[in-house]
C-alpha cells in the first residue's frame, strides 16, 4: 500500500495530537481541592495551535493534493488554517477565567475546540463532497458538546439540543443533496462533478441537488430562513463558545461554499447565485430586524452575526451571478476582519460575565455606566462595535467596503445599496450599547471588578490591534486573499 | 535612504501616543522628555535626509503601503523627499525643537502639561506628514490633521470661553478654505486620474489639461492656502488664535502651520505657473493682505495681536513672491520668517511670563533693564522683521521686492515698500512700548518682574542667532545657497514661466538701499512717537478719530462677517433646523426607526423557541426559495 502524502495535513495532525495529549494529561492534574490546575492543559492546547499556525505559515506557496485528490494544500487552505488557528487561540485565551468563574473548568473543553478546528481546517481544504461532509460533522459534533458544556444548566442543555436537532436535520438535507450530486455526476470530487455536470447545468435535478447542498452549508452560516437556532444556541452556550460559533464554523462554511460551488456547479452559477442573493437579502433583513429589538446584548450579537452572514452572502451571490470568483475576494477579507471584531465583542462580554458571574445577565441596562467603572473595557467594546458597524478606520469598514465593491463589480449595485442601507440600520443597535456604556447612569452599583488581565487581556489586545491594523493597512490582507484565490482558481 | 524617511514623522507620533496614554498618571511632570527626544530624532533624520538629497535631480518617493486599491482607484500612502520637503522638515523639526524646549519652562506647572506636549507632538507629526507627502491625498491628510491640532491647542485653556470660541472660529474659517482645497484635490483626480505629485506635474507639463481647468484647480488649491495661511478675506481666525498658549502661537501660528499655504502653492508651482491668471490672483491677494494686516498692526494693544497681524502681513509677502514666480524666494522668506517670528513670539511670551500673564502693551514699559536677555533677543527679532541689514528679514524681504520689480509688477512693489515702512513702524512701536519709557503696570506686577528660566532663554538666543545669520543662506542672485539648493524642485515651473537666472545689477543695489532706508524711517517714526513725543499717539488718535477707529476695529471685517455670513448662516440654519431637520429629516428618521421597530416586533413571535417550528421554517424557506428560483 502506498502512503498518501501527509504534508498537507501536518497542521491537523498536530492539533489532533495536542487534543489527545490534553485528554490524557488532564486526569493527572489534581490539586488539593480536587479541581485541578489547568495551566498545563491550556499550554498544550495553545502550543498545538501555535504549532499548527507556524507549520501552516511555513507551507505558504505549496501546491499539493493528497488522499486521491480529496484534499489539497494551497494558499487557500493555508489562509483558513491560519485564520482558524488564530481564532481558536483567541477563544482559548479568553476561556479559563470564564470557566473558572462557573466552576466548570475541564480539560476536554480545549480538546473539543482543537477537534472542531481540525474539522474546520479540513472543510476549507476539502475538494470532495464526502470529505466536506465528514469534516463538517467533526466540527459540528464537537460544537454540540461544547454548547452543552455547562451541562447542569437548563439553558446550556437547551442550546445544545436545539443545535443538535437542527444541525442533524441540515446535515441530512445536505447529505441528500450530495447523494443526488453523486447520482447525477457519478463522482464526488468538486472538479469531477464540475466536468460531469458542466453541460447540463440548469436541469431541475441538478438544481435540486445544488440547493440541498446549499441549504446544509447555509445552515452553518446561519442564513435565513435556516438561522432560527442561532440566537438560542449562542445565548445558552458559554460565552467564549458562542464567540467561537459565531466565527469558526461560519467561516469554514463560507470557505466550503466558495471552494465548492464555482468549481462543482459551473453550469448553474446563475441559479445558485440567485439562490444566495435571495438568502442574503432575507438574512440581512432578519438579522438586522431582530437585532433592533433585543435588549440583551449577547442575543443582539447573535442576531448581528446573522446580519453579517447576510453581508457576506451578498458577495457569494455576486460570485455566482457574475460566474467569477472576484467578488469572493471581499468575502475573504470580511471573514478575516469579522473574526477579530466579533471575537473581541464576545470576549468583552465574557470578561464582564467573569467578573460578575451571578449578577450579570448581558442586559443592556447593566452596560450603563461601564465607561466610568471600567474605561478600558468600555473603550475596547466601543472599538469592536464601531468596527461591526463599519466605521472607516476599522476592519469592519474595510470588510464591507471590499464585499460591496465586489458586489457592485458584479453589476449588482442594488444589492450593495440594500446592504449599505441595512448596515446603517445596524448602527442603531451597536451604538445604543455605546450610549448606554458612556451616557447612562447605572441603576444599581456593580461589584468591585478586577481589571482585564492575563489571557483575556492578550486575547482582547490581539483582536483590537488586528481590528485597527486591518482598518488602516488592509493591503497585505488583500494580497494574501488574492494569492489564495489564485491558488484555487488559477 | 528610503528606509528611514518614514521615521521622521513617526517618531513624534509615537511620542504623542505614549504621552497621551501614560502622561496623566505615570509620566506627569516628565512629559516633555519623550516629545523633545522624538523631535530631536526627527531633526537629526531630517538633517541626514537633507544631506542626501543635496544635488539630487529626482525626488525620492517611498510608497509605504497601499491603503486601498480598487480598479483604477488607488490610495497609496507615499512620502516624497526632495529639496523642498527637506528644507521644510528642517524648519519644522528645528524650530519645533526649540519651541518644545522653551515650553518646558513656559508651561511648567500647568495642569495639562502632558496634554500640551502630547498635542504638540501630534502637531509635529501632522506637519511633517504634510511636508513629506508624496501625493495630494496624504498632503490633505496632513493638512486636516494640523488644522485639528491647531484647534486643540488654540482651545488648550478650554475653561476660558474666549479660547474655546477662538478654537471654533479657527476651525470653521479653515473649513471654508479646506472646502476649496478638497474640491481642488478632487478636480485633480478627475482631470489627471492620479494624485501623485510626479504624475500630476508631468501631465501638466505635457499640456494634459485645458487652461480653464488648470485655473480652476489652482484657484481651488489657493482657496485652501488662503484659509490656512490667513490671507484676506479668510484672515480673521489668526488673531483670535492668539488665545492659545504662546509656544503654540510661535510654532503653529507663526513658524510652521500657517506657512502650509505657501508650501502648497510652491509645491504646486507647475500648476500655478501654467495658470498665469491664478498666479496673478495669488500675488494680488498676497500684496493686499500684506499692507492690510500691517495697517491693522499699527493700532493693536495686545502684544501677541501685533505679532499675529505681522504674521499675516509677512505671509502676504510670501504670496506676493509666489505671485511673480519667485518660488525659492518665497520659501526663503518662509524660513527666515520662521526664525524671527518664532523668536518674537517666544520673546513676547517671555515678557508675558515676566509680567504674570499681562499682554496689554499699555500696561508694560521700562522692561529693558529688568529682563535684558529677553530685551536683546527681541530687538534682534524686531530688526529682522523690519528688514534691517544684515538681519535675516532684510535679505529675504529684499529678494521678494527685487523679484517683484524684475517681473514688472511695480504696483506690487510700491505696496510692498510702503508695507516695509509700516512694518518697521509697528514692530518698533511694540519694542518701545514694551521696553522703554516709564513702567505702566500696577505695583504688585511690577515687583514680580523676573527674567525667564534658562529653558526659555536658550531657545531665544539660538533663534536670535538664526535671525541674524539665516539670511546669508539666501544672498541675492547667483550667491543664493538656498535658491541653488531648491533649483531642481522649481526648474519645471521656472521653465514654464521662462524665468532665467539673473545677475545682480545696479538696480538691485539701489532697491536694497531704498528698502532699508524706508524701513529705518518707520523705526525712526516709531521712536519719535513712542519715545520722544509720547503725547503724539493720543493726540493723533484724537485728531484722526474716525480713521483710528476703523483701523483699531480691524476694518470691521469681523463685524461684517457677523452681520452677513454668520447671520445668514445662523438664521438659515435655524430655519432649516426648525422646518427641514425637525420635520422632514427627524420625521423620516423617527418614522424609519418606528417602522423598523414595529417590523421587528411583528416578526418576533416567529422566533418561538420551539425546535419543531425552526425545522418547519427551514423546510418552508427551502421550498419557497427553490420555487422562486426555479420558476424565475
Amino acid at each position: 500500500m502506498q502512503w498518501p502524502d501527509l504534508v498537507p495535513v501536518i497542521p491537523e495532525l498536530i492539533l489532533l495530537v495536542a487534543a489527545c495529549v490534553v485528554l490524557l494529561v488532564e486526569p493527572f492534574l489534581k490539586t488539593e481541592d480536587g479541581r485541578g490546575d489547568k495551566t498545563a492543559v491550556i499550554a498544550i492546547a495553545l502550543t498545538g495551535l501555535l504549532g499548527a499556525l507556524v507549520v501552516s505559515l511555513a507551507l505558504v506557496g505549496q501546491d499539493r493534493e493528497s488522499f486521491a485528490g480529496m484534499l489539497v494544500l494551497d494558499d487557500w487552505a493555508v489562509f483558513f488554517k491560519v485564520l482558524f488557528a488564530i481564532g481558536a487561540g483567541l477563544v482559548i485565551l479568553m476561556s479559563p477565567g470564564y470557566l473558572e468563574a462557573h466552576r466548570r473548568h475541564l480539560g476536554e473543553f480545549y480538546a473539543l475546540v482543537l477537534l472542531a478546528v481540525v474539522g474546520m481546517d479540513l472543510m476549507a481544504a476539502a475538494r470532495d463532497f464526502i470529505l466536506l461532509y465528514v469534516a463538517l460533522e467533526l466540527m459540528a459534533i464537537s460544537s454540540y458538546v461544547l454548547a452543552a458544556f455547562f451541562r447542569y444548566r437548563v439553558r446550556s442543555n437547551e442550546s445544545s439540543l436545539k443545535y443538535f436537532l437542527t444541525g442533524s436535520f441540515a446535515s441530512a438535507i445536505m447529505l441528500y443533496g450530495i447523494s443526488l450530486v453523486y447520482g447525477l455526476a457519478g463522482a464526488t470530487g468538486y472538479a469531477a462533478v464540475g466536468q460531469a455536470l458542466g453541460g447540463r447545468g440548469g436541469s431541475a435535478g441538478v438544481l435540486l441537488a445544488v440547493f440541498l447542498v446549499a441549504v446544509g452549508l447555509g445552515f452553518k452560516v446561519s442564513a435565513a430562513p435556516f438561522h432560527m437556532w442561532t440566537p438560542d444556541v449562542y445565548q445558552g452556550a458559554p460565552t467564549p463558545i458562542a464567540a467561537f460559533f459565531s466565527v469558526g464554523p461560519k467561516t469554514a462554511a463560507f470557505a466550503a461554499i466558495m471552494a465548492a460551488f464555482i468549481v462543482a456547479f459551473p453550469g448553474a452559477v446563475q441559479e445558485w447565485g440567485v439562490f444566495f442573493i435571495v438568502l442574503s437579502i432575507a438574512t440581512m433583513l432578519v438579522g438586522n430586524l431582530y437585532a433592533l429589538v433585543q435588549t440583551n446584548v449577547k442575543r443582539m450579537l447573535a442576531y448581528s452575526s446573522i446580519a453579517h452572514a447576510g453581508y457576506l452572502l451578498t458577495g457569494v451571490g455576486a460570485m455566482g451571478w457574475a460566474g467569477n470568483s472576484y467578488p469572493g475576494h471581499g468575502v475573504m477579507v470580511y471573514l478575516a476582519a469579522y473574526t477579530f471584531m466579533n471575537l473581541g465583542a464576545f470576549g468583552l462580554l465574557a470578561y464582564l460575565k467573569t467578573q460578575m458571574p451571578h449578577s450579570f445577565d448581558y442586559s443592556l441596562k447593566q452596560m450603563a455606566g461601564l465607561g466610568r467603572r471600567s474605561p478600558w473595557a468600555a473603550v475596547l467594546l466601543s472599538l469592536f462595535l464601531l468596527s461591526l458597524t463599519g466605521i472607516p478606520g476599522t476592519a469592519g469598514f474595510i470588510g464591507k467596503f471590499y464585499v460591496f465593491s465586489g458586489v457592485v463589480w458584479a453589476d449588482l449595485w442594488w444589492l450593495a445599496v440594500i446592504g449599505v442601507l441595512l448596515s446603517v440600520v445596524s448602527a442603531y443597535y451597536y451604538l445604543r450599547v455605546i450610549i448606554y456604556m458612556f451616557f447612562r447612569e447605572p441603576e444599581e452599583e456593580y461589584e468591585v471588578r478586577e481589571p482585564i488581565s492575563g489571557g483575556m487581556a492578550a486575547s482582547l489586545a490581539v483582536s483590537a490591534i488586528a481590528t485597527v491594523v486591518i482598518g488602516i493597512l488592509p493591503s497585505w490582507l488583500w494580497d494574501s486573499v488574492a494569492s489564495a484565490f489564485n491558488a484555487l482558481f488559477d | 535612504m528610503e528606509n528611514y524617511i518614514w521615521l521622521i514623522p513617526v517618531l513624534p507620533l509615537a511620542a504623542f501616543v505614549i504621552t497621551l496614554i501614560f502622561g496623566k498618571w505615570w509620566i506627569k511632570e516628565a512629559s516633555h522628555w519623550l516629545p523633545i527626544l522624538a523631535l530631536a530624532g526627527s531633526f537629526g533624520l531630517s538633517f541626514a535626509a537633507f544631506l542626501q538629497i543635496r544635488g539630487a535631480e529626482e525626488p525620492v518617493v517611498v510608497e509605504l503601503w497601499r491603503w486601498f486599491s480598487v480598479g483604477s482607484f488607488q490610495v497609496p500612502m507615499t512620502l516624497q523627499l526632495d529639496q523642498l520637503s527637506a528644507v521644510m522638515c528642517l524648519i519644522v523639526s528645528g524650530i519645533g525643537l526649540l519651541i518644545f524646549i522653551y515650553s518646558v519652562g513656559y508651561m511648567h506647572g500647568d495642569g495639562g502639561y502632558y496634554r500640551f506636549f502630547a498635542y504638540m507632538s501630534l502637531f509635529a507629526f501632522s506637519m511633517l506628514m504634510l511636508v513629506l507627502a508624496g501625493n495630494y491625498l496624504v498632503l490633505y491628510f496632513g493638512w486636516e490633521a494640523v488644522g485639528l491640532c491647531s484647534y486643540y491647542l488654540i482651545g488648550f485653556f478650554y475653561h476660558k470661553p474666549e479660547a474655546a470660541a477662538a478654537g471654533k472660529k479657527a476651525f470653521i474659517v479653515n473649513r471654508v478654505g479646506d472646502f476649496g482645497f478638497g474640491l481642488g484635490v478632487m478636480l485633480i483626480f478627475v482631470t489627471f486620474g492620479t494624485l501623485d505629485y510626479s504624475g500630476v506635474f508631468r501631465q501638466v507639463g505635457a499640456g494634459g489639461a485645458s487652461d480653464g481647468v488648470l485655473i480652476a484647480i489652482a484657484l481651488l488649491l489657493f482657496m485652501g492656502a488662503m484659509g490656512k495661511s490667513a490671507q484676506f478675506p479668510l484672515h480673521v481666525w489668526l488673531p483670535d488664535a492668539m488665545e492659545g498658549p504662546t509656544p503654540v502661537s510661535a510654532l503653529i501660528h507663526a513658524a510652521t502651520m500657517v506657512t502650509a499655504g505657501v508650501y502648497l502653492v510652491a509645491r504646486s508651482a507647475v500648476i500655478f505657473a501654467s495658470a498665469p491668471t491664478a498666479l496673478l490672483v495669488v500675488g494680488a491677494i498676497g500684496t493686499f493682505t500684506a499692507i492690510f494686516a500691517a495697517v491693522i498692526g499699527i493700532c493693536q494693544k495686545d502684544i501677541k495681536k501685533v505679532l499675529a497681524y505681522s504674521t499675516i502681513s509677512q505671509l502676504g509677502y510670501m504670496f506676493m513672491a509666489l505671485g511673480v514666480g519667485a518660488w525659492a524666494i518665497a520659501i526663503f522668506h518662509l524660513m527666515t520668517h520662521a526664525f524671527f517670528k518664532a523668536l518674537l513670539f517666544l520673546g513676547a511670551g517671555s515678557v508675558i511670563h515676566a509680567l504674570g500673564g499681562e499682554q496689554d502693551m499699555s500696561r508694560m514699559g521700562g522692561l529693558a533693564k529688568r529682563i535684558p536677555a529677553t530685551y536683546y533677543t527681541l530687538v534682534a527679532g524686531a530688526l529682522a522683521l523690519s528688514g534691517i541689514f544684515p538681519f535675516a528679514g532684510f535679505w529675504s524681504k529684499d529678494d521678494i521686492l527685487g523679484s517683484v520689480w524684475r517681473d514688472g509688477q511695480y504696483l506690487f512693489w510700491a505696496v510692498g515698500l510702503i508695507t516695509a515702512f509700516i512694518t518697521g513702524f509697528y514692530t518698533f512701536r511694540m519694542i518701545f512700548l514694551t521696553f522703554f519709557g516709564k513702567p505702566r503696570m500696577d505695583e504688585a506686577t511690577g515687583k514680580h518682574v523676573h527674567e525667564s528660566p534658562w529653558s526659555m532663554i536658550v531657545p531665544l538666543v539660538v533663534l536670535a542667532a538664526g535671525s541674524l545669520l539665516a539670511g546669508f543662506l539666501g544672498l541675492p542672485g547667483r550667491l543664493g545657497v538656498l535658491q541653488g539648493f531648491l533649483e531642481p524642485v522649481f526648474a519645471p515651473a521656472n521653465h514654464v514661466l521662462g524665468i532665467e537666472e539673473h545677475t545682480l545689477t545696479a538696480v538691485d543695489y539701489v532697491l536694497m538701499v531704498v528698502s532699508v532706508i524706508v524701513a529705518a524711517l518707520g523705526i525712526v517714526l516709531a521712536w519719535f512717537m513712542y519715545v520722544r513725543r509720547t503725547d503724539l499717539p493720543a493726540l493723533l488718535g484724537h485728531r484722526l478719530r474716525p480713521a483710528y477707529k476703523v483701523v483699531y476695529n480691524k476694518f470691521y471685517v469681523d463685524e461684517f462677517y457677523a452681520a452677513t455670513v454668520v447671520r445668514l448662516t445662523v438664521d438659515g440654519s435655524r430655519w432649516l433646523w426648525r422646518n427641514f431637520d425637525e420635520k422632514i429629516i427627524d420625521g423620516a428618521v423617527h418614522g424609519t426607526a418606528w417602522l423598523w421597530q414595529q417590523a421587528g416586533r411583528a416578526v418576533r413571535p416567529l422566533q418561538t423557541g420551539r425546535v419543531q417550528n425552526y425545522l418547519l421554517g427551514m423546510f418552508a424557506g427551502l421550498f419557497v426559495i427553490v420555487t422562486v428560483v426555479v420558476l424565475l
